[in-house]
């Protein structure tokens, strides 16, 4: 019993010692979820944190992000404005390219015109505002000075350094307008005598101004010459057939004794052939004298119509036993007197109705004269039912020596000055010559004078 | 025995274009093909440019589609037509359709994995429409008629990010709202890769209401709260509208059972309801983390998958690599996106034949495991790539 007791007690000890460890256990187990409860907690806590700390870093990365796009934006824009700028950069090299070859196509031009002008027959200069900005060998060679010394300068300063110079520009000086190929004569002071220059001024712009200077020296020489052996041999010429003329007239005429019919025809023939030469020396001479430009020296006040009609008047004759027309037209209004060299004016009415006459086989001439009141001026035509001038020929026919082609057909005869002489005339009493013509179907010359009418005329009829 | 040829046509006609990048292609690979894979961006006139194709084509089957941008070698293309031509007596490609794939995507799959899918076949390429398509359903579709793990691969096709028209290419025919897919049996050495690259942040969250591509609620909580716990009501608005930057540059990560690759999905766009408007389905139940990237992670992920679509040629020589990279990644890489094509390229060498586009969603493999628990899904933002060897 007491053993079972002691069992019993033993027994009993040894639940109780079991249950105090399972209370014990149970502590330690408790104590420990607790604390696994804590840990979890912290733990879903510690989560939740870095959960809301992923939310912010994330919310930052989006600012980033932003950023970062913003970024590549300005990039690409950099981008595209670099290309533009390089695309500038290029075309700007282009144009700097083409400049330099402009340039040098500039400069290959320049050389090429400087060898011109330094290489020139003429004389050129080249004036800005008052400063002499070119002269070229040749004008340097004109004056008798070293080009370099004078490029540059003001023109009056050359003017007292340099006489030769201070003649031309005082030549010069009396021109205000550009003009072309006048001639200057410089006196012998201090240029060769003889020595003319033809003289061309040309505006280039405002203010700057190219003279050409062309040496005619020569030209005038031999001109000179020329007329001079052509007016000598005229004059020698015409005294001997003068004298022939007169004793000619006088043997016909039966002065120094009888001649039979026969010889009368003969020296009649001799007479004509005479005349001819006479007109033909004439009109050298006059030709000579308008080369030498002492052509037309008296003027004076005349009634052209009344001169004209003296003309016709003769002329007519002549055309009626060649058994022409001719008619002679009036203005219809009054037609004031003009200031001409009338043995001119006759001497070109009458070339220009000779050759009406003397290229007319048949039909009419009509002179006509008119008042033209609005253009101040006289007109005057010759028409004629002629041989007319064949187109390819009316450019030269105002030209010395020439003859229409169908005028040497119809008559061997002419000097083919007539023309010459009449356009000389009429342009130096500053008239105007011209003409219409057709082949086979006739000819019309017209020519104007122009009318001047002084004050004082104009008061007198007041 | 295996040829490959690759070319490109950037040339402004568009007959011209298709032309000319398969001429080249063909001329590449011997003269002859027997599949002209066509990747053309849509600012050519589809039906021009494939007509192009079809002068040259011969007997080749047709098929491929359009994209925003097009890849070629070892870069994008902004404009450009790039083709593959593949002459083969050990491969044997066959090609199947499934029309009105907007109205029934799971439906089209299914008809175009019955026209083109049989025991023998070792692997399926797709393109599918884009406008109103549930991709994942077309997967799901292609499979039902299928062996469970058969390898998918392929692109849905896009355009000019407008989601308005998007065009396939099935046996020299230009279509659209359809399902295009090339079934390859017979001796078929492949690899496939598949990464992303990117990390996910922050706590798992379970989808608890969704429906097809719909998350309608997180947590129990309208789904667009799950944005705005990240990024501030503010910000959050931003998903109103379609495709703005937070839907592409900050993803989802979904869990897919089996496998511990997260699967990308884009919630390209929030409705009224501020209910998340995925590309790609999202099963309730799912848990799903917001996914963080970054250019450097992305371009290695794509150097990671060409690697390992490599290795699993087993030491076969890699013959055409075709890369279907998402539209998306395109946008977030920005000025550094060539570096990822360049890295692809890289690995398989600059030599072999490469082309591809840039999608509005992947399909591939899970993981890019090509074994007995193959698993192909509908992706987004991945860099999915498939070479072919010998």
């Amino acid at each position: 019993m007491i053993a079972d007791f002691a069992n019993f007690s033993m027994a009993e000890d040894s639940t109780r010692k079991t249950t105090s460890d399972l209370e014990e256990t149970t502590k330690i187990l408790l104590r420990r979820d607790l604390e696994l409860t804590k840990i979890k907690e912290k733990q879903d806590e510690d989560l939740k944190t870095l959960d809301e700390i992923a939310k912010q870093l994330i919310r930052r990365d989006l600012e980033l992000s932003k950023v970062q796009v913003e970024r590549e934006e300005e990039l690409r824009e950099l981008e595209l404005k670099t290309k533009d700028l390089e695309q500038v950069r290029k075309a700007l090299m282009n144009i700097l390219e083409d400049i330099d070859e402009e340039r040098k196509k500039a400069e290959s031009e320049r050389d090429k015109t400087l060898s011109i002008i330094n290489n020139f027959a003429d004389g050129l200069l080249m004036i800005e505002g008052e400063f002499l900005i070119l002269c070229n060998p040749q004008a340097a060679k004109f004056f008798q000075i070293n080009p370099q010394t004078l490029v540059g300068k003001e023109i009056s300063v050359l003017k007292k350094d340099f006489p030769p110079l201070a003649v031309f520009f005082g030549a010069l000086s009396k021109k205000t307008a550009p003009f072309r190929r006048e001639e200057m004569a410089l006196g012998i002071d201090f240029f060769p005598e003889g020595f003319v220059l033809e003289v061309s001024m040309i505006s280039l712009s405002a203010n700057r101004w190219m003279i050409i200077l062309h040496d005619i020296s020569r030209e005038k020489l031999v001109e000179k010459m020329k007329t001079e052996f052509v007016s000598i041999a005229a004059h020698q010429l015409r005294t001997p057939l003068s004298a022939i003329k007169w004793i000619l007239s006088m043997v016909i005429n039966g002065d120094v004794g009888e001649i039979t019919e026969e010889q009368k025809d003969m020296l009649q023939k001799t007479y004509q052939s005479n005349e001819r030469m006479i007109a033909l020396v004439n009109d050298l001479l006059n030709t000579a004298r308008i080369e030498e430009g002492k052509f037309i020296n008296k003027t004076s006040k005349k009634d052209i119509v009344a001169l004209a009609k003296n003309i016709f008047v003769q002329f007519k004759e002549r055309a009626v036993s060649k058994g022409i027309t001719a008619e002679f037209i009036k203005p219809s209004v009054r037609t004031p007197a003009i200031n001409i060299d009338s043995e001119k004016i006759s001497l070109a009415i009458q070339n220009l109705l000779d050759n009406a006459l003397e290229y007319t086989k048949q039909g009419k001439i009509v002179f006509k004269i008119e008042f033209i009141k609005a253009k101040n001026e006289i007109l005057f035509s010759v028409a004629d039912t002629g041989i007319g001038i064949s187109g390819a020929e009316h450019k030269r026919i105002f030209s010395k020596f020439f003859r229409a082609s169908t005028a040497v057909k119809t008559e061997t005869e002419g000097s083919g000055l007539g023309l010459f002489i009449a356009k000389n005339i009429i342009e130096a009493h500053n008239g105007r010559i011209w003409f219409e013509s057709e082949a086979d179907k006739g000819t019309t010359f017209y020519f104007t004078l122009p009318v001047k009418e002084e004050f004082d005329t104009f008061l007198k009829e007041f | 025995m295996i040829k490959t040829g690759a070319a490109q046509s950037a040339t402004e006609d568009s007959f011209a274009a298709g032309k000319e990048a398969a001429e080249k292609a063909i001329a590449q690979a011997g003269g002859k093909a027997d599949l002209l894979v066509v990747f053309s961006t849509v600012n050519y006139n589809q039906e021009e440019m494939i007509k192009g194709v079809n002068f040259v084509a011969k007997n080749a089957l047709v098929v491929g589609c359009c994209g925003l941008r097009g890849i070629f070698g070892s870069k994008g293309i902004e404009r450009g037509v790039a083709v593959m031509a593949i002459l083969s007596d050990q491969i044997h490609f066959k090609a199947g359709l499934g029309l009105n794939v907007k109205e029934d995507s799971f439906g089209a799959g299914q008809k175009l994995a019955k026209e083109a899918v049989n025991q023998d076949t070792k692997a399926l390429m797709i393109f599918m429409d884009a406008v109103g398509v549930n991709g994942s359903a077309v997967v799901r579709g292609i499979l039902d008629g299928s062996k469970k793990n058969l390898p998918i691969i392929g692109g849905m096709a896009s355009d000019a990010s407008t989601f308005t028209k998007t065009y396939e290419y099935h046996k020299g025919e230009v279509l659209i709202d359809v399902v295009v897919g090339v079934a390859m049996s017979g001796k078929v050495s492949f690899g496939i890769g598949v990464q992303h690259g990117w990390q996910s942040v922050g706590l798992p969250v379970t989808v608890t209401k969704s429906e097809g591509s719909i998350i309608q609620e997180i947590d129990n909580q309208p789904a667009v709260k799950f944005f705005e716990d990240y990024f501030g009501q503010e910000e959050a608005k931003q998903l109103y509208k379609p495709l703005s930057r937070i839907c592409y540059v900050y993803p989802l990560g979904m869990s897919v059972e089996g496998s511990d690759e997260l699967l990308i999905r884009i919630a390209f766009v929030a409705n009224e309801k501020g209910e998340l408007v995925c590309a790609g389905e999202i099963p309730q139940g799912s848990q799903i983390r917001l996914m963080l990237g970054d250019t450097e992670k992305a371009i290695k992920a794509a150097r990671d998958a060409a690697q390992k679509a490599k290795e699993q040629l087993s030491g076969k020589q890699a013959k055409a690599v075709f890369v279907f990279d998402c539209a998306a990644r395109f946008m977030l890489l920005g000025k550094r996106v060539d570096e990822e094509i360049k890295a692809v390229a890289e690995v398989f060498g600059e030599n072999v034949p490469l082309v591809g586009f840039y999608t509005y969603g992947e399909q591939a493999p899970i993981g890019g495991d090509i074994g007995q628990n193959c698993s192909s899904m509908f992706h987004n933002e991945t860099m999915t790539l498939m070479v072919i060897g010998e």
